[in-house]
């Protein structure tokens, strides 16, 4: 039988270790070369692997890839040529060969410095190697963060069609080193198409039962398990494993039999491991394997996973632009971290997942969604649901998201069905089902049954299980049809109950044209999750609407000794800080107090000018709080809570303002950019902070920025301040190439630098027009040069 | 851990002024947050070392800084260590920048004292350790003190294995990832032989 038909069914065998093997034939180099330089050794190795009886030998590729090969001399491609061709000798048709692919040793970035495409590229050239060297299967293993293994397993696919397995190392915990738990790897990975999975490396395999029971209950896919030859001990500079072959056979034995599909070795164990290993478990009788759970719908983030059953999961409906004046100019703007701040409101008042719609006439929506979606998953482990009718946004955010997304949504129209599955089926990405087709919205709830059930077997078509559809039964607004409602709860009722499917429901469409809303919307949500409702999208600041949720979690059982409902609805004890609208904007700002400030500021809004609050409030406070600073009254805390209480005013004001379909004019556009190489940009968001407060339009370029970009920026946005931070000695050779790029192409563009390590003369050196030691040094600057050039207009 | 308020005032700029009271609760606040992230990882191995002019040799690596050859002055054994918060800390900060950016400024500094005062309770375990528990130990001391080049940090995480046991890693412009950590030799000598040279620290 062959491999793959062997899998699920009976035991199939991985080798063990390589590299801690090497090492004890004095390995003085990257363990690949030797792939090239000593193959007989390799080969020997792996001789004795298939002799053992593995069915699976594990190319020596762990870490070829090209950025450890870099200084090696050798190719990514030579060196996985030889490796596979070592193993294919050595199986000699005993055993497949798998690619073996680790990690790149680099983080991804926000927050390492390797973009994710690259990464890509990085296992996708390995990939393509080994199948041209004529592997078998790839195996990504001894993973610790679930964002390169989507790297792994997106390079792998599309430079390949190798059977992928995805084995990954979480530590004693059960938890990746970037903060996915077992559940939360297993449902990516299970998303993105792997024929199995499971753990390797960290720790010995009594450690490893737990944690592969763990495995076992999250998945329905066949589990491997390779651990390493007990715990290392380290005797001066050797680690050594020293679990005998008898009892480390004896443990694997006992963790085929929890159930597990595939079981090998890692750091510590030899062909005489395996060998002891497969002997132990021929004896054992052939009836372990198990794979019959009930399967539920999960959405995933990089560290949580949300389960759509029985409690009624709360969606944050408002990053949507459409009626949100405010949300578009910010998307217009490119003011991404307004996007940001109201999806982390949307968290503090309740939600479970977040909706990101970037959907506007005027913007590249695609770019922006990837963008916001790459944001949110930056601060929060909150898994998003990706709402976009165009395809190529679509594709653009599931690509870059961090987890098993939610994607909204695919309907009836063949031509939605023929787009949206498949893109869903490679990125991993459950969905939303809208009951609608080309004929409309059926008025029967046998109609909007007919649709979701075309849905879902066109949906298993490409593989994509029902528990991986989440079907919106539809709202439609009961003023027009004594029905709607009916309609909409029946089907409901009949998804959930007959056909076991999730469903999702916006509400609100139900009362349009009616008085009252928000009471008939949260009357109609408690009847619908009554009937099994999963998921609604909310607007999470509505009262009515949060509190039928409380009600429901309470009514069906799920607030434990009515807890959450005491804390939700008992009489509160007034603030500690007392709101106080009396005190001045003022003094608000310099107390930093936001939520004062805004709220003075909203009421001065009904009978001031903006421009005035902002002349004659605003600046003098932030001036105030900026001499203080300097005085050393204050310190750097406060002149940022100061700048952060300036903040809620503005977006008072804002609002106020783009409800009027008006802008606030701005006074200058400033660039500012942390260098390239450089990923440290606290310092830059501070200035930016205080810069915005001078209400300067900042376009910021974020950390680890290209010169070229802030160049073309410069140029395009017609800019004549730019601000730039490098923290280290290393990454000011980019802040000078940058200031050198500027200074050729857009010489009426002043430059302004700071960071760590920089002096006046260094600036100066490298050609900057001004050093800043602080941020209120910034301002000053910014205040100068661009006060100074209004009138007259940049040099194109 | 207990966290030193003082450290972090002087880290945000209070040069042993006093702060006002809402600072001192988000001190406390955000340091409670970032404990509840979980407890640092960290690496730590002894090697014997040679010292000669400029150059300072264990197994596996040579160092040339004349400024670390002279901090490790008779020194028969060092340490290397690595150590890292959580990559949620630098998460943590993110947040708050988009968030409020003073509440940033203080987890930033919170957690820079506290690699340092987790970097202090290391070396009190590495002071016990029987391989050097005779000897007398020395100041940690980093990548880019001096011209000891920041470059050898990579060297440090290879040695370690820090990619993989703890997954603390560099940036092409070697930044270490997460970003509240630290690499550092710890050098120990021995007071008898030190006699012989004139230590100047």
């Amino acid at each position: 039988m062959d491999l793959f038909d062997k899998l699920g069914k009976e035991l199939i065998f991985f080798d063990g270790a390589m590299g801690s093997i090497l090492q004890s034939h004095g390995l003085d180099t990257l363990p690949e070369i030797w792939n090239i330089t000593k193959p007989h050794i390799i080969e020997d190795i792996q001789k004795g692997y298939a002799d053992a009886g593995c069915d699976i030998i594990t190319a020596n590729t762990l870490g070829a890839n090209r950025l450890k090969l870099a200084d090696s001399g050798y190719e990514v491609n030579e060196i996985i040529e030889a490796a596979v061709k070592i193993s294919k000798s050595a199986a000699n048709g005993r055993a497949k060969v798998a690619l073996d692919i680790g990690p790149t040793g680099k983080l991804l970035a926000p927050f390492g410095d390797l973009s994710f495409e690259s990464a890509v590229e990085i296992f996708g050239e390995m990939a393509r190697a080994a199948e041209e060297a004529g592997a078998d299967l790839i195996l990504i293993e001894t993973m610790n963060d679930t964002y390169e293994i989507k790297a792994a397993m997106i390079g792998a696919k599309e430079y390949s069609n190798l059977p992928i397995m995805v084995s990954f190392t979480p530590d004693a915990t059960g938890r990746l080193l970037t903060g996915a738990d077992i559940l939360t790897a297993v449902t990516m990975i299970e998303s993105l198409g792997a024929c199995a999975l499971g753990l390797n490396c960290g720790t010995g395999p009594i450690q490893m039962k737990e944690l592969a029971a763990e495995v076992l209950a999250s998945t329905n896919l066949p589990v491997m398990i390779s651990p390493n030859g007990g715990l290392p001990k380290i005797t001066g500079k050797n680690t050594v494993y020293d679990m005998s072959c008898e009892e480390f056979a004896e443990h694997m034995v006992e963790i085929a039999a929890q159930g597990v599909s595939i079981i090998g070795g890692c750091c510590g164990t030899e062909p005489k491991h395996i060998a002891a290993m497969i002997a132990a478990c021929n004896k054992m009788d052939k009836m372990s394997i198990k794979i019959s759970k009930e399967m539920v719908t999960r959405i995933s983030s990089y560290g949580q996973t949300v389960i759509l059953g029985d409690s009624l999961a709360i969606i944050g409906e408002r990053i949507n632009p459409t009626g949100k004046p405010r949300l578009k100019q910010a998307l217009k703007d490119n003011d991404m971290e307004y996007v940001l701040r109201e999806g982390l409101a949307q968290i503090d008042e309740g939600a479970l997942l977040l909706d990101v719609n970037a959907g506007m006439p005027g913007i590249d929506e695609a770019k922006t969604l990837a963008e916001a979606v790459f944001g949110l998953q930056s601060i929060t482990a909150v898994p998003l649901v990706i709402d976009t009718a165009n395809i190529t946004a679509a594709e653009a955010a599931l690509r870059l998201y961090n987890g098993k997304p939610l994607l909204n949504s695919v309907n009836g129209k063949k031509e939605s069905l023929e787009q949206i599955l498949p893109l869903a089926k490679k990125y991993g990405a459950a969905l939303v089902a809208l009951l609608l087709d080309d004929g409309g919205i059926p008025e029967t709830t046998g109609g909007r049954v007919a649709i979701a059930e075309k849905i879902v077997k066109e949906a298993a078509h490409y593989g994509i299980p029902k528990e991986d559809i989440v079907v919106d039964a539809l709202t439609l607004t009961i003023s027009t049809n004594d029905n709607n409602a009916k309609i909409t709860l029946d089907t409901v009722d009949y998804l959930k109950n007959q056909m076991g499917l999730s469903t999702i429901l916006g509400v609100s469409n139900i009362s349009f044209g009616l008085p009252s809303r928000e009471i008939l919307n949260a009357g109609f949500l408690l009847l619908a999750a009554s009937r099994g409702l999963s998921a609604a999208i909310v607007n999470t600041a509505n009262k009515s609407m949060m509190d039928a949720v409380h009600i429901h979690n309470l009514l069906t059982g799920q607030d434990e000794n009515s807890s959450n409902y005491i804390k939700v609805f008992s009489p509160k004890a007034p603030d500690d800080v007392k709101k106080d609208t009396s005190t001045s904007l003022f003094n608000a700002i310099l107390s930093g107090l936001g939520e004062d400030a805004r709220l003075i500021t909203q009421s001065m809004l009904k009978d001031t000018d903006s421009l005035d609050i902002i002349n004659e409030h605003l600046i003098p406070s932030l001036d105030k709080a900026g001499q203080d600073f300097e005085k050393g009254v204050i310190f750097l805390p406060q002149l940022l809570m100061s700048a952060s209480a300036a903040k809620s005013a503005f977006e008072a004001i804002r609002l106020h303002m783009s409800k009027k379909g008006q802008t606030t004019a701005k006074r200058g556009t400033i660039v500012l950019a942390t260098v390239k190489g450089d990923i440290h940009d606290i310092g830059k968001n501070i200035v930016k902070t205080l810069l915005e407060n001078y209400n300067f339009h900042i376009i910021d370029l974020g950390k680890n920025v290209e010169p070229d970009l802030v160049l073309e920026t410069v140029i395009k946005e017609k800019v004549n301040l730019v601000g730039l931070s490098a923290l280290m000695t290393t990454t000011v050779a980019y802040m000078e190439e940058t200031i050198a790029r500027i200074k050729e192409k857009a010489p009426h563009c002043q430059i302004m630098v700071g960071g760590a390590v920089l002096t006046e003369s260094y600036a100066n050196e490298i050609g900057a027009d001004f050093y800043s030691p602080d941020a209120m040094g910034a301002v000053k600057y910014a205040v100068k040069v661009l006060d100074q050039h209004k009138a007259k207009m940049p040099i194109d | 851990m207990r966290l030193n308020k003082r450290d972090v005032l002087d880290y945000l700029g209070y040069q042993g002024k006093l702060a006002d009271g809402n600072t001192l609760a988000m001190i406390d606040k955000i340091a409670e947050e970032i404990i509840a992230l979980g407890a640092p990882k960290s690496l730590a191995r002894i090697w014997d070392c040679r010292t000669s002019d400029k150059m300072v040799e264990i197994d596996g690596l040579t160092i040339n800084s004349s400024s670390l050859t002279k901090h490790l002055t008779g020194c028969s054994r060092l340490s290397l260590i690595a150590l890292t918060l959580d990559i949620q800390v630098d998460r943590l900060i993110r947040r708050y920048s988009v968030a409020d950016m003073s509440k940033a400024i203080v987890a930033d500094a919170i957690a820079s004292v506290m690699v340092d005062a987790y970097c202090d309770e290391l070396e009190m375990e590495i002071a016990a350790d029987t391989m050097v528990a005779s000897l007398k130990m020395l100041p940690r001391f980093s990548p880019g003190y001096g011209d000891f080049d920041i470059a050898y940090q990579k060297d440090i995480l290879g040695l370690l294995d820090a990619g993989k046991q703890i997954g603390l890693t560099l940036t092409d412009g070697y930044m270490l990832v997460p970003s509240k950590s630290v690499t550092a030799v710890i050098g120990f000598y021995s007071e008898s032989i030190m006699n012989h040279y004139i230590r100047r620290d």
